[in-house]
């Protein structure tokens, strides 16, 4: 694909967010398609993250969590905008994230799942505990971005952030950074060797993509207006990882493949109840991570090219 | 101030430091236990497993299920526990592991977590509609309360389990050192491509160290199961700690899993008692920050290598 | 005991299905010892893994007597006879030398008696490690390490040898030692040797045969002396192909 329709897919995710909202949908899939905004930019920037820079962090939905419940505390202690918090909780979440790019750099390999993982644990547990400013498990409340149960308004950020989610990828991947980023993950001693500054890629990539993890956490607190620790349950990072890896993992359109499948997949087997839905969707993204390692998308590239190459096989004899 | 208060103070939080000490260890005995089978598998294959905590949490079912269900004793529930365990971390490496590290794919070492991670998601969901998310509780073998100096109180099931681990962890390090099994592992470890070029079958050992990685981690499910709880998200907690003890004791190394456990648990105990409580699950984690910014490879960093 | 080998047609690729080895023939007959020489890049190393079981081999024959064995997993080939001591170090670096001698023998680890005789007997082949066959073998110098792998490798009394650059990074005196060892095992025809060496001049001398490779397939062959006469055209040759811009 070209650059141009690269930038195109995001224009017709901003179009169709706002035909989508004047046209009007049931509120379920209103939810539906908002939520699934939410999870797009975390499984794709997640995906830009381990999938291009190769950082396989687990905190990534701590840092959404960090965001929603940055939104409520700069709404409620300051009776800031939510609209504002969209600007201010990236900044936040950035720099959080470049906390975590300097911890990458100091560990090798295979510890920093294991940190980040523990990062996530200890966080989870701090929010439960710091009741008096959370709410624990009771939650934590927010007022609402637009007053009122219409979801047009949404319907119409969704598709902007979904837009601007991709733009954000397309600047990083198509220029200098998003080389560097791959050069990192296939061979980090060679890429140091030729003199790539693997200090700066790391924490450039863990702050872009924990910036975007932020606008996720600012969008959902905004939305859904409680937030609870359970948001960021390991079984949430789960649901991330599995759409970044169900679609492909560093390919550019693998979340959103990813986030096509499992959220119709949860549409659809809703009816069974929440813990069939866990288990349909854990064991699909398993047998995916086992039979489909490149992700679906490949698998089916695969599958095309051969039948195109049979197809012209066949031209070829019969002329 | 009067001296006669300053009197009856010092020797209370003596007590005090004591009896939270002596907790502490207690309950960093079995972390160790939890651990050790992660970081010896780590050692061999180079393999992060997220699905660790599952396999104790399946352990602390099949133990409660041998009690209730099957009317078993208390010990032969723990035998329960670390057969299961066992049994699933053997099809784990055989069924999610082995196709992977002999596949010719990049980037193995994180490919292996993903694949454990959505494991380990997929044994939670999957047991939770098995037996729903009812917190189960687990008789221990010695339910009474001791009480050492006066002052010092112990649950006997807590000693039992400190015992249990001890004679586990010095088990291990028997077949580490003295069996042909060790060595082979401990040569895995050291030097894969030597293990290779002098015929040690990697499958086999492999296998071995999930049996024991498994068995390790259900048996210490099944002796914590009658201090806390069981349910099906209990292993996230234990992955976590068993985490925060692989990074502080070094990866790949049993004496400082052992080390590092024992450590996390005083620290947890004497955090909840002296700072605040409420917030157990933290302390380990900062204390895994403090050792990474000091010595990145854990506090045994060099014995790590030597398993 | 010993046996020939023949190879015939050998491939091996690594994981992006690009060929390294491009299809090599080589054999050899039981007891002898062969160089293989080439340039870098050539596939000398990879031949030698190949034959090992230590990299994927896509096509070709290996034959160790009457039997194939391409493909099957090094602990077959280790107990088919075949002992590799490759290039890059595998020392078991927190064992004593004495440990890392025993483990050589490891397929035969149930025969005690045989076992503690050779771990013995290998122990004593180097001048440079006999005295600390109770140190870490980790705490020896490279060159060190790297003898004991050698010995190691003699321990199982295998019947074909593949040294992989033995003397790569050794100093004078080792070198040496790992010469007289090599002559010694010719001179006693006991092993099939496969010897992949940069040292040309020494590889020749002990050599009963020399295969040259490039690029990944066969370039010439011939007994030691013939190659050691035509060994300036041959040298010449690797030079106007990596000046032609061909990359190896």
């Amino acid at each position: 694909m070209t650059k141009s329709m690269h930038y195109a897919i995001a224009a017709i995710f901003a179009v169709s967010g706002v035909a989508i909202a004047s046209i009007g949908v049931k509120p379920i899939f209103a939810d539906l398609l908002i939520l699934s905004a939410y999870y797009l930019l975390l499984a794709g920037s997640w995906n830009l993250l381990a999938g291009f820079a190769g950082q396989y962090s687990f905190a990534h939905v701590g840092l959404a969590a960090a965001g929603a419940y940055g939104t409520a505390a700069i709404v409620n202690a300051f009776g800031v905008s939510g609209w504002l918090a969209f600007l201010i909780i990236p900044v936040f979440t950035a720099a959080i994230g470049g906390l975590l790019g300097l911890v990458a750099l100091r560990v090798r390999g295979v510890q920093l799942p294991l940190i980040t993982f523990a990062f996530a644990g200890a966080f989870a547990v701090f929010l439960a505990a710091a009741s008096d400013i959370t709410g624990g498990s009771m939650g934590m409340q927010l007022p609402k971005l637009v007053a009122g149960f219409d979801r047009s308004p949404y319907l119409i950020l969704s598709g902007l952030l979904v837009a601007a989610f991709f733009v954000i990828q397309n600047l990083v991947l198509d220029g200098r950074i998003g080389l560097l980023m791959q050069s990192v993950r296939d061979e980090e001693e060679v890429a140091r060797g030729i003199g790539v500054d693997i200090f700066r890629i790391k924490v450039y990539a863990f702050m872009i993509t924990a910036g975007l993890a932020g606008l996720a956490g600012a969008f959902y607190a905004n939305y859904v207006g409680v937030l609870a620790p359970s948001m960021l349950s390991m079984s949430e990072m789960g649901m991330v990882v599995a759409m970044a890896v169900i679609g492909g993992l560093g390919h550019r359109y693998g979340a959103l493949v990813g986030v096509i499948v499992i959220r119709s997949l949860e549409h659809f087997v809703r009816g069974f109840g929440a813990e069939y839905t866990l288990v349909i969707i854990t064991a699909v993204a398993l047998l995916v991570v086992l039979f489909f390692r490149e992700g679906i998308i490949a698998a089916v590239g695969k599958r095309l090219d051969r039948s195109v190459q049979q197809r012209r096989w066949a031209s070829a004899k019969a002329s | 101030m009067s001296a006669g208060a300053d009197h009856g103070t010092k020797p209370m939080m003596d007590q005090l430091i004591v009896q939270s000490l002596i907790l502490g260890l207690l309950q960093g005995g079995l972390y160790a236990l939890l651990a050790v089978g992660l970081s010896l598998v780590f050692g061999i294959l180079r393999v992060v497993n997220f699905a660790h905590g599952e396999f104790a949490m399946l352990g602390s079912f099949a133990a409660v299920f041998a009690v209730t269900s099957f009317g078993m004793p208390a010990w032969a529930a723990l035998i329960a526990a670390a057969a299961a365990g066992a049994l699933v971390a053997l099809i784990t490496n055989v069924v999610v592991l082995r196709p992977i590290y002999l596949s010719r794919m990049r980037q193995k070492g994180e490919y292996t977590i993903i694949a454990t991670f959505m494991l380990s998601q997929f044994l939670i969901a999957a047991t939770t509609v098995l037996f729903g998310t009812t917190y189960r509780n687990l008789p221990g073998l010695w339910e009474s309360n001791l009480n050492f100096f006066d002052y010092v109180y112990l649950s006997g099931n807590r000693l039992v389990a400190f015992s249990a681990a001890i004679v586990m962890i010095g088990t291990l390090f028997w077949i580490v050192y003295r069996t042909d099994t060790g060595r082979a592992w401990r040569a895995l470890t050291q030097s894969p491509l030597g293990a290779s070029v002098v015929g040690i079958d990697i499958h086999k050992y492999a296998n071995y160290a999930f049996l024991v990685s498994g068995a390790f981690a259900g048996l210490a499910a099944g002796l914590l199961a009658p201090l806390m709880f069981v349910f099906p998200s209990s292993g996230v907690v234990a992955l976590v700690k068993a985490f925060i003890v692989v990074i502080i004791g070094g990866m790949g190394s049993i004496g400082g899993a052992l080390a590092a456990g024992l450590l996390l648990g005083v620290v947890e105990v004497m955090g909840t008692i002296f700072v605040a409580s409420g917030y157990t699950d933290a302390y380990g984690f900062a204390l895994m920050i403090a050792v990474l910014l000091l010595r990145p490879a854990g506090l045994f960093g060099k014995m790590g290598r030597a398993i | 005991m010993s046996v020939p080998i023949e190879i015939t047609d050998l491939r091996v690729a690594y994981e992006s299905d690009v060929e390294i080895l491009r299809g090599v023939n080589l054999c050899a007959a039981a007891n002898t010892m062969t160089a293989i020489i080439g340039p870098n890049g050539a596939g000398k190393s990879t031949l030698l893994k190949g034959v090992a079981g230590v990299a994927p081999v896509t096509r070709g024959e290996v034959k160790l007597g009457e039997r194939r064995v391409e493909g099957l997993p090094t602990v077959d080939l280790v107990k088919a006879g075949i002992s590799f001591v490759p290039q890059e170090s595998s020392v078991f670096g927190q064992m004593t030398v004495a440990e890392n001698l025993r483990l050589g023998g490891w397929h035969r680890r149930s025969e005690r008696d045989w076992l503690n005789q050779r771990v013995q007997a290998c122990g004593a082949l180097f001048e440079s490690i006999r005295p600390y066959l109770e140190r870490k073998a980790g705490d020896l110098s490279g060159g060190q390490q790297k003898l004991v792998e050698i010995a190691r490798g003699l321990v199982g009394e295998p019947s074909l040898l593949l040294l992989d650059e033995p003397t790569a990074g050794l100093s004078p005196v080792m070198v040496r030692e790992v010469y007289r060892e090599l002559a010694r095992l010719k001179e006693r025809r006991s092993v099939t040797v496969l010897l992949v060496e940069q040292n040309v001049r020494e590889a020749l001398e002990v050599a009963d045969r020399v295969y040259v490779l490039a690029m990944g397939q066969n370039d010439t062959e011939g007994t030691a002396e013939d190659v050691s006469e035509r060994l300036e055209s041959i040298v010449r040759n690797w030079m106007s192909r990596e000046g032609s811009g061909v990359v190896s």
